[in-house]
């Protein structure tokens, strides 16, 4: 039977019908849309039992256990060789699974595992993400399995270990861990006539910028400094320049957003100025790493772990000089933020398992392991017992970045643990830095927003 | 009309008056004849009208692709600087050896064609079927099941990720070829095209081939299929190239390089610690997951193109 086709077009009612059921479907895309705290909301208070966590007596560790990772820092390679040193001492095979390439891809993948089963054993944890997993009750506090498997944070530096703790209790282990670190062009430093150093104060610096642009004729750079690329980068490093000048995003271990304070207000002006007036900074677009490998720029700031990419990608061209993060008027040190991510152990898998882990955890992150680690991806050593001399003689570099870790500052509370923080400063800063929009007004603005998300989606966690 | 006159000159200036009373001067028109009839051709609209924007298209979409593979030969101190290096001055291969020592491209292609032969097969064969259901049957709830696939094509895939996880995981799908294929088989779009397309097709050709007692099936593929050649292998270009990219679905359902696709193992290749000299080898990565796909398009184009000048009814 042939079905005449023109009678099967669509009415115009039925249309309207469909644009209806559009909207609908629409709608309901909005409401399960990324909302990264929701799936465990049900489960209320994350922490009534938190300190020690569950206990493991006359626990067995399991035979095979699972390690969701995004490889940070390029790490596939040495983690594998990691892993079968562990199969080698102690029986028990890590299955290394790439989890995606961003902390964001590592988040999904095991946020539809909440919902699915299939959870890992150990778990890649960054900076911002891992208070979002302990609002969602999807991950155990480390306290007693860690002593189950008789891992010692002791010997860990105590800075890092500091920044996976909340509410008395140990949430994840440091492991890819890096710092923001000041990096400069020596040719270029030369040619304006500036010491080997970097700046001790962003004070110090501005007073070098005008004779780096001036010496644009022979260095060829666009601008003195570069301001990394806003997206990922901006709620990071500007903690810097924010506690040199006394201020922050929030209150030191408090919810207390303080973005708008004098002494924050200040600090952004002065990165204001320094693009929109006096000229001299640049924004980087995505990695100002780049642009300084290119010689568009005299200096910049980014993470410990490009180190060993900047300076392949160089080659010869100039000698690449680090420093540590320069200081404020008010405060000189500490006033570098730490960064990178540590590992954590899911809830919800056998507790075999969550044993098996957490030794692997110590093996993982064991003085002579955290070094070969570091060798291979330009990442900080997590242990203060181990020996770094041959990093060292490899790399003098790294050194400073080593050194860099005794001033270290733990981040702002409003950065890493308020969820989608980090975006909104980035979208602040950006208004501020390539729209010229007012450093105060914008300032009040991020504080109603990260005012507004801790009220709806943080503080209904922690009581 | 003036560009033709300044171009032609001499016997050949064709006014309209001169060209009514010049009718009897056959011989001197010959060569006007046809300019005469579809207009004017000269050169400046050729290159501006024609040549010119093709020229720039094709460069918009050529230059990245190409800037690409030469990247990939080049060395990191050539893509990172501040001096143009056109061409790679100590071309190498060092970008695809580092590439393919961090992953196991033989096995994640092997993996990614199989996903993409099997997806994309079911999933024409699919929407050509359905397709011809619901441009030429006549059966209950037609145009409701219609608007609600319509409807399936406005829903994002975000949405489905979940639910597919939770479903397929029950199934036990989790890093399985069956659980990265299956909950992508149902195509709303390749639907849609193809019935529109299906509708356009003349009545009387199928009513005529009905009539000497050809059945559905026979129907389908020897007058709908060859008629549709053009929008079939659009479709198909599009699901081979959607399967063959498909990243956030087969990273979430797999679990290890036995079963990952290539868009997923090229991951592995990217430090989200900036890491500038990595540049050579993320080219490298591309190229190797952007061939395949531009030879199956240049496979497919002839027949798109075929298609278009074919004609259907004589």
């Amino acid at each position: 039977m042939l079905h005449d086709a023109s009678r099967a077009a669509i009415s115009r009612r039925s249309l309207l019908g469909l644009i209806g059921l559009g909207a609908g479907a629409a709608a309901l895309s909005a409401c399960s849309g990324p909302s990264t705290s929701a799936s465990g909301a049900g489960a209320g208070s994350a922490s009534a039992d938190a300190v020690g966590g569950p206990s493991f007596d006359g626990v067995t560790p399991a035979k095979t256990i699972s390690f969701w990772s995004n490889h940070p820092g390029s790490s596939q390679a040495i983690t594998q060789s990691i892993i079968d040193k562990f199969k080698a001492e102690s029986g028990i095979t890590v299955n290394l699974v790439t989890a995606g390439s961003t902390y964001e891809d590592v988040a999904q993948k095991f946020q539809s595992a909440q919902a699915g089963g299939q959870l890992p054993d150990l778990v890649v944890l960054s900076d911002v993400w891992w208070f979002r997993y302990f609002m969602q009750d999807s991950i155990i506090p480390l306290g007693n399995v860690l002593k189950a498997a008789k891992v010692d944070l002791s010997d860990y530096r105590q800075g890092l270990v500091a920044d996976y703790q909340y509410k008395d209790s140990q949430w994840a282990v440091p492991w890819a861990r890096s710092t923001p670190l000041f990096y400069y062009n020596k040719s270029h430093f030369k040619a304006a006539g500036l010491p080997d150093r970097a700046p001790a104060t962003w004070g110090e610096f501005a007073t070098w910028a005008p004779k780096l642009m001036a010496a644009r004729s022979t260095t060829k750079a666009k601008y003195a400094y570069e301001h990394p690329a806003l997206a990922g980068y901006a709620g990071w490093t500007l903690q810097n320049i924010l506690w040199g000048y006394g201020g922050g995003w929030s209150k030191k271990d408090s919810f207390d957003i303080t973005c708008d304070s004098d002494p924050s207000v200040k600090a952004l002006s002065y990165v204001a100025d320094s693009v929109n007036k006096e000229k001299w900074a640049g924004v980087a677009s995505t990695s100002s790493t780049d642009d300084l490998a290119a010689g568009a720029c005299s200096a910049t700031i980014e993470s410990t772990g490009s180190l060993v990419g900047v300076q392949k990608a160089v080659g010869s061209r100039f000698d690449v000089g680090v420093g540590f993060l320069p200081g404020g008027p008010v405060s000189t040190k500490p006033v570098c933020p730490t960064g990178g991510c540590g590992v954590g152990i899911p809830k919800g898998v056998d507790k075999a398992n969550q044993l098996a882990a957490a030794k692997f955890i110590g093996f993982l992150t064991n003085p002579e392991n955290t070094v070969s680690f570091s060798a291979a991806t330009g990442y900080l050593p997590v242990r203060t017992s181990a020996d770094t001399s041959s990093l060292l003689a490899k790399n003098p570099l790294i050194g400073t970045a080593i050194k860099q870790l005794d001033v270290t500052r733990t981040q702002d509370w409003a950065r890493v643990f308020l969820p989608g923080a980090d975006q909104e400063m980035a979208k602040s800063v950006a208004a501020i830095l390539t729209q010229g929009a007012g450093v105060d007004a914008t300032m009040k603005t991020l504080r109603t927003t990260l005012e507004g998300i801790y009220t709806s989606q943080v503080k209904p966690h922690l009581s | 009309m003036s560009l033709a006159l300044t171009r032609a000159g001499g016997p050949a200036i064709v006014g309209n008056a001169e060209r009514r009373g010049g009718r009897k001067d056959h011989s001197g028109h010959e060569a006007t004849v046809d300019e005469s009839i579809v207009g004017p051709d000269p050169w400046t609209r050729r290159v501006f009208g024609g040549y010119l924007p093709l020229i720039i298209a094709c460069l918009i979409i050529v230059l990245p692709l190409l800037w690409m593979v030469l990247g990939s030969f080049k060395t990191a101190d050539e893509v990172i600087t501040q001096d143009l290096v056109l061409w790679p001055h100590h071309p190498s291969f060092a970008a695809y050896a580092n590439a393919s020592a961090k992953v196991n491209f033989p096995q994640l292609f092997m993996n990614s064609v199989l996903v993409t032969a099997v997806g994309a097969t079911v999933k024409v064969v699919l929407a050509i079927t359905s397709a011809y259901a619901f441009a030429f049957l006549r059966f209950p709830g037609k145009r409701i099941i219609f608007l609600a696939i319509l409807v399936a094509l406005m829903v994002p895939s975000q949405v489905s990720l979940v639910p597919n996880y939770i479903t397929i995981a029950g199934m036990g799908g989790v890093n399985t070829y069956w659980g990265i294929i299956l909950p992508g088989l149902g195509t709303a779009f390749g639907t849609f095209l193809l019935r529109q397309n299906f509708m356009s097709l003349p009545i009387d050709v199928l009513e005529a081939a009905e009539m000497d007692g050809a059945g559905h099936l026979s129907r389908l593929f020897r007058m709908v299929v060859p008629m549709s050649t053009p929008a079939i292998a659009t479709v198909a270009l599009v699901t081979i190239v959607d399967e063959w990219n498909n990243y956030i679905w087969p990273l979430v359902i797999t679990t290890d390089d036995s079963r990952m696709t290539l868009p997923v193992g090229l991951t592995l290749l990217k430090n989200i610690e900036g890491d500038p000299s990595a540049y050579p080898i993320l080219m490298a990565g591309a190229v190797v997951v952007i061939l395949p796909v531009l030879i199956v398009f240049l496979f497919l184009q002839r027949y798109i193109v075929a298609g278009l000048t074919q004609g259907a009814v004589k």
